[in-house]
């Protein structure tokens, strides 16, 4: 198979952009990495007519660390993520998460755009940006919002622009996926991070994700003996009821690693 | 649909500058192969997961199959055709390939350099599971992938040089790289896609979404207006142009269906099958147009598994049938029903054998060129059997077979899956001289899963009867033999060969099994790598197991009193077969052992249970005798003609009519030759798989018979011309004939030396030779082997399972064959290798699956799950040698032997490992689902 017959577009700014989104209709799409939406078009599983190449876009593909946050633009790749050594010292849970999308070569082209904007339900960048509380800055025909990541989709004429990660305040993160083969699709993933307010007072964050549930937030306790682990899987067990047997199984081991290496990470700080 | 407007692009690649006009639509991969002719770049699945298409963008290893061409403008290329250094010689890592037989077919070789390439460089140390790790990216069918993790290693390591000091004795100091290798290392030779002669057409088919239906209307019209197309073809169309039938090779009596038309008719009977066929002038105009073409099909329900289909009520697919079945036949011998009425133990088992795909890198492609001179067509087919093709393709166009030349070029894996005629082959030629202009069709993973032949689906019903002790005394069974739509070439041959092997390695003198070809509304399925003998091997280890666990013995001990042992053979099996020669049971007890002993050393992670499992097996090998194939509803037998040249200045041509998909049987056969007329490597030239230029072979490269027959008959070919030399070496030296000796392209006498070279010469000139001696140095000699040679092994598993997730990791996997005296010990573990690899896929990963209406679920390799780089550990093996009686050579055959250990060891394993008796009941794949399952019925 191959794809059907489109116009491309290879605009230099965001505003070209949203003027080409804007002039192109239903059928008009943007192209960020492609690793999803070009086999999908080879397949004819998509039907568009117009796309707009992202690549040339410069402004789409910067990495800003400040004190409290990091900026990403929507085209920064996902092995920048794996690479960047500001991304692995500061949001190591970021790192680690894209460490297990598919391969080094489909990461190489990967957007951090592009995995949120498909929204594949069991992607890891989607989770760790779910659970690291990132925000996300979707353009419009009206002007920019920044709406928390996952909340909702970019509409028909929208553009996921940047994302923006707040600095986590405490050093501790787990990270843990059961798939089929190494770096498969994930069966199940689970995502953990301490977080500790202004008080000091720690909060466990879960963030977990199933091959058919898009990532899902819940707040535990941060403290426990290793075998409250099964209150807090219980917990977060009740935030996802519907998969198989081996989903539920699977998210159990995800979420149970997750903890504890957080609690690890966290103990090896203090 | 919007007009397509062409875009400039620019890139440069390998170093130069490249442009081309394209639509935007255009993929990478397809620009840089079609507009730039660097074919270097495979298409292996066009949707991502195989990575053949791996090249390096500014450096960065990407799919091009997953970019448009529009996106790498302005940006850098490197492809495998630039990674050669400057001066022509090889990169370190491709010289490391070659050492460490890295690659058989070649066709994922050059993805895999790109993708590998930048490890070279990584300053920090790489474990071995770092390489596999970065190697799992891709996927390799051929060679298991330890040869191009070790690759990695040694070339990073900085010694890439070819092993010329490992000089083994029986490749007389050859080195490790094989004559195939420069040209795929380098991305120079060419597989069948490669080839594209001037003008050529584009050939695509439309394939039925509907898996079992009423076909009411087939609409062409808006296909043909599209700009760019030169034809649209359905079943009517393509009988006008002299299309028939292809006739199936293998029938069974009674068979209902004896050849396969080229384009469902009035019917459908699969999701996949062909409909109508679309030629134009490139293939994405081809593919729009096919998007165009509208069959109205009238849905029926689907019927997708044979008990189903046998069930009262099913819905009959061929109504002219009055059932699904498509043929029976009873396999084996001896008096089973005395056995079973006399016995003091029975005992049932069953096993489900999944369906699978061969799934070589290559997926299936022809391409067709008419001469408008002589009016022949000479087709380059990615086929096993050349001169099988041309025979039934020319059939099927209805022309004399002459007008049809079939070459083979390199062929980037096969496995049992290229060995039948496929009717696409067939409408590729006819519409080539049909428009007059060359026509190609390749296929991408999508068509290649729902449209090449399947293989291995099976229930599998044994009852054995044994005495108290669990000496078995007879088999009998039941083979429902998953047919899908319609029988493939094959029919029930798979079924049929395997039966007659069933009871394996073991005393058992009386064995029934009933076959019978089931239809169900799936793709037709046939024969890959085993060919039906991995199934029978499976269900009597099962059986045995089933057997153990109801007497409380070990499966162990099941086995040791069951195996034959080195002097009870030769031995005749309840079919008829023989088992030669071999120790079956001696092979056995020490790999018992070492298999413990490696059991014992591993250690499982938290949560993690260690289990092994040992499982013997013998295999049929080189075939032969050609009237061994009479009553067995073949139609040809299994000899081979080699025709041997040699010319004035002694260089010779071996002329096979065999062809290989990645064996190295060039390499093989020229080793022949050379040993035989004491020729230097590079004096010999292989010319293979071309029905113009090669003698007819009636089999072609199927049951592992190359290194046993195929170079037999090489060597008698060499054997006449190599005493016209001695004769004439010995009239010009002064000495008998029988003091010459024949070495690096030298005769040596007692007291002087000639040329080869020289005497070449002389003999074809025919002027100064002896009175006696002929003139002329061409041969030609037959070999039809007096009986097949029974290869045999015994491979263990070392395995930890999850019982939580139904995790299974083999940790450490033993494998000892013995496939007789070696000709090439890198080929034949090259071959073990890749076989195990794909045993392991069949015992816990690949699975063809069907939705509730038949249609097919696993149409990519995101689906189909092959073994990658990190699911098996370094394989451990071990040699015997045990020569076959029937040819000189001594030499068995290897190529199907790796599969048959994985799956029974694999699945004893998990058993052990659980606590668990076998049960009555066995499926593969061994899924995470189906081990939970199996984990779930141990008493906690």
């Amino acid at each position: 198979m191959r794809p059907a017959p489109f116009t491309l577009e290879r605009p230099g700014t965001v505003t070209e952009v949203m003027l080409a989104l804007a002039q192109g209709g239903p059928a008009a799409r943007v192209l960020a990495g492609g690793q999803s939406l070009v086999p999908q078009l080879t397949r004819r599983e998509l039907a568009v007519d117009r796309l707009i190449d992202l690549g040339g876009v410069a402004e789409l593909r910067s990495v800003c660390e400040q004190e409290q946050s990091l900026g990403l633009g929507a085209m920064v790749t996902v092995a920048t993520l794996e690479d960047d050594p500001r991304v692995a010292r500061r949001w190591p849970l970021l790192s680690e998460c894209a460490r297990h999308v598919g391969h080094r070569p489909i990461r190489a082209r990967s957007t951090v755009g592009g995995a949120l904007a498909f929204a594949d339900p069991p992607a890891e960048v989607p989770l760790a940006l779910a659970v690291l509380g990132a925000e996300v800055e979707i353009a419009g025909p009206n002007g920019t919002v920044r709406v928390a990541a996952g909340s909702r989709p970019a509409a028909p004429g929208e553009l996921i622009t940047a994302v923006i990660i707040p600095a986590p305040a405490s050093g501790g993160w787990g990270f843990h996926e059961v798939s089929r083969r190494f770096n498969d699709r994930a069966l199940a993933a689970a995502a953990a991070l301490l977080i500790a307010d202004s008080e000091g007072t720690a909060t466990l964050r879960v963030g977990i994700a199933t091959a058919t549930s898009p990532p899902r937030v819940a707040e535990l306790p941060a403290w426990g003996a290793d075998d409250d682990i099964e209150i807090d899987i219980d917990g977060v067990d009740r935030l996802d009821s519907t998969g198989d047997e081996l989903t539920r199984r699977a998210l159990r081991e995800s979420v149970g690693r997750a903890i504890r290496s957080a609690r690890e990470r966290a103990r090896l700080d203090a | 649909m919007s007009q397509a407007v062409e875009v400039e692009v620019t890139m440069t690649v390998n170093g130069r500058m490249r442009s081309a006009t394209v639509e935007p639509r255009r993929l990478l991969c397809d620009v840089l192969r079609d507009e730039f002719g660097i074919t270097g770049v495979r298409v292996g699945c066009a949707q991502g997961p195989c990575g053949s298409c791996t090249v390096q963008l500014d450096g960065v290893p990407v799919r091009s199959c997953l970019m448009f061409a529009a996106q790498a403008h302005g940006r850098e290329i490197r492809t495998v055709e630039g990674l050669a250094q400057s001066d022509g010689e090889l990169h370190p890592l491709q010289r490391a390939f070659a050492a460490e037989s890295a690659l058989q077919c070649g066709f994922c070789t050059p993805g895999f350099l790109m993708l590998l390439e930048p490890l070279l460089g990584v300053p920090e140390p790489l474990s071995e599971a770092d390489v596999r790790r970065a190697a799992s990216a891709n996927l390799c069918r051929c060679t298991g992938y330890e040869g191009i993790v070790r690759a990695v290693r040694r070339a990073r390591a900085g010694t890439p040089e070819i092993c010329r000091e490992d000089a083994d004795p029986l490749t007389g100091g050859r080195d490790q790289i094989r004559r195939e290798d420069p040209g795929l290392l380098t991305g120079r030779t060419r597989f069948t896609s490669d080839l594209r002669p001037t003008g050529t057409l584009h050939l695509v088919f439309v394939r039925s979404r509907v898996a079992h239906g009423e076909i009411r209307a087939l609409e062409l019209g808006a296909a043909r207006a599209l700009p760019g197309v030169v034809g649209v073809y359905g079943p009517d169309e393509l009988r006008e142009l002299g299309a028939r039938p292809v006739p199936c090779s293998w029938l069974t009596e009674g068979q209902r269906m004896t050849a396969i038309a080229p384009l469902a008719q009035a019917a459908v009977h699969y999701a996949g099958q062909p409909l109508a066929a679309v030629l134009a002038e490139d293939l994405y105009t081809a593919e729009d147009a096919a998007a165009l073409v509208k069959a109205e099909i009238v849905p029926r329900p689907a019927v997708l598994d044979a008990e189903a289909a046998l069930a009262p009520g099913a819905p009959v697919l061929h109504p002219d049938w009055g059932s699904n079945v498509v043929a029976e036949i009873e396999v084996g011998g001896g008096d089973v029903d005395a056995e079973l009425a006399r016995c003091e133990v029975r005992v049932s088992s069953r096993l489900r054998f999944q369906r699978q795909a061969a799934a070589p890198m290559e997926g299936r492609a022809a391409v067709a060129e008419p001469d408008p001179e002589t009016g022949r067509v000479t087709a380059w087919l990615s086929t096993q059997a050349a001169h099988h093709a041309r025979g039934a393709v020319a059939a099927a166009c209805g022309w004399p077979e002459d007008r049809l030349r079939v070459i083979c070029p390199a062929v980037g894996g096969s496995f049992g899956l290229k060995e039948y005629i496929y009717p696409e082959e067939a409408i590729v030629c006819l519409l080539a001289a049909s428009a007059g202009r060359a026509v190609r069709w390749a296929e991408d993973r999508r068509e290649n899963l729902i449209g090449g032949c399947h293989a291995r689906e099976s229930i599998i019903d044994l009852e054995l009867a044994a005495d108290a002790d669990g000496h078995v005394s007879a088999v009998a069974g039941t083979w429902l033999w998953d047919v899908g739509g319609h029988p493939s070439s094959h029919g029930l041959g798979p079924a049929r060969f395997g039966a007659a092997i069933l009871t394996g390695p073991y005393r058992i003198d009386a064995c029934r099994i009933l076959v019978r070809g089931v239809a169900t509304n799936k793709t037709p399925i046939g024969g890959y790598r085993g060919y039906g003998a991995p199934q029978a091997q499976l269900a009597m280890e099962r059986a045995l197991d089933a057997l153990a666990g109801t007497l409380g013995i070990s499966p162990e001990e099941i086995r040791l009193r069951n195996l034959l042992s080195a002097a009870d053979l030769p031995r005749a099996m309840p079919s008829g077969v023989e088992l030669d020669t071999g120790d079956y049971l001696g092979a056995y007890e020490e790999m018992v052992a070492a298999v413990g002993a490696a059991a014992d050393q591993t250690e499982p992670a938290e949560g993690g249970r260690i289990g092994s499992g040992v499982a013997p097996y013998v295999m049929i090998s080189g075939l032969g005798p050609s009237k061994g194939a009479v009553g067995s509803g073949l139609d040809h037998g299994s000899y081979e003609t080699a025709h041997v040249r040699m010319q004035h200045d002694g260089t010779t041509i071996v002329h096979v009519g065999t062809s290989a998909q990645g064996q190295g049987h060039a390499t093989l056969l020229a080793d022949a030759a050379a040993q035989t007329l004491g020729l230097r490597d590079d004096q010999i030239r292989v010319v293979s798989g071309d029905t113009d230029l090669t003698p007819y072979s009636p089999v072609s490269a199927v049951g592992s018979r190359t290194a046993a027959v195929v170079a037999e008959a090489v060597r008698a070919a060499c054997a006449p011309l190599a005493d016209k030399l001695r004769r004439q070496a010995g009239w010009r030296l002064d000495c008998q004939p029988g003091e010459v000796r024949l070495a690096d392209g030298v005769a040596r006498g007692v007291a002087g030396t000639r040329s080869v070279a020289e005497l070449a010469r002389e003999i074809l000139a025919g002027l100064e030779v002896p009175d006696g001696l002929e003139p002329g140095l061409d041969c030609v000699a037959t070999v039809d082997p007096p009986a097949m040679a029974m290869t045999y092994g015994v491979h263990g598993a070392v395995v930890e399972v999850d019982p939580a997730i139904g995790a299974v990791t083999v940790r450490r996997y033993l494998a000892m064959d013995d496939c007789g005296p070696r000709l090439r010990p890198a080929t034949v573990e090259g071959q073990l290798r890749g076989g195990i690899v794909q045993g392991v896929g069949s015992a816990l990963l690949e699975e063809l699956r069907y939705g509730v209406d038949g249609t097919p679920q696993s149409t990519g390799f995101g689906d189909y799950l092959l073994p990658i780089a990190t699911t098996m550990p370094p394989i451990e093996l071990r040699v015997r040698e045990t020569p076959s009686p029937g040819l000189p050579s001594g030499a068995k055959g290897i190529g199907e032997a790796g599969v048959f250990g994985p799956p029974a060891a694999i699945a004893q394993a998990v058993d052990d490992a659980l606590a668990r008796p076998a049960g009555p009941f066995t499926q593969l794949p061994l899924s995470p689902e189906r081990v939970i399952a199996l984990a779930a019925e141990v008493p906690a």
